[in-house]
């Protein structure tokens, strides 16, 4: 378990309690459990969905297909691992249909999805080291809406697998460990994912919150 | 000349959860840090208030609802094919025995027992004696028992309603219940469902999804048939 002591941790709400999925499903109650589910991670599980897919249409679609796919295999699950765990596998896969999905139909019909024109513009601007920035400094004064605004563009622009990773670790708050029980990859493979992505967030927010910026930085870590 | 060491290198000791002796003595690393955390504390924030559709778990339940009517109705077809199987081997060897009889006299292939309820025959049109399929011209009728209401839909567009024991053009109330018979005019997916609620329904809309959501809503449940007519 690789946790961070110098960072504030984020506790999951107190009123949600696995073992009383896991009552409710050992009682046979599937439907109890599944309702438990849904209303604790529901919204969690839309945010993942919209950050990935960047289309609030695409992501409550996501969001239900999940859930009736978690309602289907929910007497197979057993408790084997945390709940969390095994509902972002299946989200997971949801979200990465959703996104091959959304290629194709970019590639057939060219029009932009959601978030491709910042994409494109950075992509065409080129690697960020080689751009010159006039750095404005993250400091706690700044205005928080407005960072997590930009902050959710910024997230468009990098790669699937390296937003995948920030996502699952500081969006969801897995630790490494059950990140990588999600995504099937090794937690070292997600540090460095993570550690790669997170100086490129740092500099597109700084490019975009300097006066008049507009995002022309980026570039695909 | 700032220090890039905490990007290039101590970020990842951060994330490993490592000791970087580095950072203790360098104040571009300190800040590079406190940069990163203002970042990873921000995350949770994005889309933070964003929920989605309200309806969303009446939607998840309707969606489940319909799964599980999909796979009983798969298990129900399956019994259906094999009786059909049977039906169609049992008139294939009646057709072919040696005393030829007039073929146009099988009028009906059914899909299941006679006495049974629900049931689905076809009803065929006098030029199509050998096949077993459904075809433009052919007739779908649907016994149920009482207290069951029948639903026709064409491409998922209502053509045809019988409420349980009405009588109406298409709709026949008999002892055991009732009977629907629609004529399959047009080639397409046929959608026949047979509802069973306690409750009054309301009029249907004529859309089969929303329709079935609102039998759903009102307590009732129903079975779905798919029929190919070529």
């Amino acid at each position: 378990m690789c946790r961070l002591g110098d960072v504030a941790r984020r506790k999951a709400p107190a009123t949600f309690d696995e073992d009383e999925v896991d009552a409710a499903l050992s009682r046979g109650d599937r439907q109890h459990a599944f309702t438990l589910l849904m209303t604790r991670y529901g919204d969690q599980v839309y945010r993942y969905a919209l950050a990935t897919t960047g289309d609030p249409q695409l992501a409550e679609e996501v969001r239900q297909q999940a859930f009736v796919e978690a309602y289907r295999d929910l007497p197979g699950f057993g408790a084997r691992a945390p709940v969390r765990g095994w509902l972002f596998a299946i989200v997971r896969h949801r979200c990465l249909d959703a996104s091959k999905a959304q290629r194709r139909w970019g590639r057939r019909y060219k029009n932009p999805l959601p978030g491709e024109l910042d994409r494109d513009a950075m992509s065409r601007s080129g690697p960020m080291s080689g751009m010159i920035l006039e750095e404005a400094e993250l400091t706690d004064q700044l205005d928080r809406p407005r960072l997590a605004e930009v902050l959710e563009r910024c997230l468009a622009t990098l790669a699937p697998a390296a937003r995948e990773a920030v996502l699952l670790r500081y969006q969801q708050d897995l630790s490494y460990d059950e990140a990588a029980e999600v995504t099937g990859e090794r937690p070292g493979t997600l540090q460095q994912r993570v550690a790669r992505a997170l100086p490129v967030l740092r500099r597109c927010v700084q490019a975009q919150l300097r006066p008049g910026g507009s995002g022309q930085s980026g570039g695909q870590p | 000349m700032t220090c890039e060491h905490y990007w290039q290198d101590g970020i990842l000791r951060v994330e490993r959860g490592e000791h970087d002796p580095h950072r203790a003595t360098c104040d571009d690393c300190q800040q590079a840090h406190r940069e990163r955390a203002l970042l990873v504390r921000a995350l949770p924030e994005v889309r933070a208030t964003s929920s989605g559709n309200p309806d969303w778990q009446s939607q998840v339940w309707r969606r489940i609802a319909r799964a599980e009517t999909s796979r009983a109705r798969r298990s129900y077809w399956l019994g259906g094919a094999l009786a059909a199987a049977g039906a169609a081997a049992a008139v294939a060897l009646y057709l072919t025995r040696p005393q030829q009889i007039d073929r146009t006299v099988v009028a009906a292939v059914r899909v299941a027992d006679a006495d049974e309820r629900p049931r689905v025959d076809i009803v065929r049109g006098p030029e199509s004696a050998r096949s077993h399929s459904a075809r433009v011209g052919d007739r779908v009728q649907i016994s149920v028992g009482a207290g069951i209401e029948v639903r026709v839909y064409r491409a998922e567009r209502l053509v045809l309603r019988c409420p349980a024991r009405q009588a109406s053009p298409g709709c026949t109330p008999d002892a055991a219940g009732l009977i629907a018979d629609a004529e399959l005019t047009t080639a397409g997916e046929y959608q026949l469902v047979t509802i069973t609620c306690r409750a009054a329904l309301a009029a249907p809309a004529g859309a089969l999804d929303p329709d079935l959501a609102a039998v759903v809503d009102a307590g009732g449940d129903y079975r779905l048939s798919d029929l190919s007519v070529r």
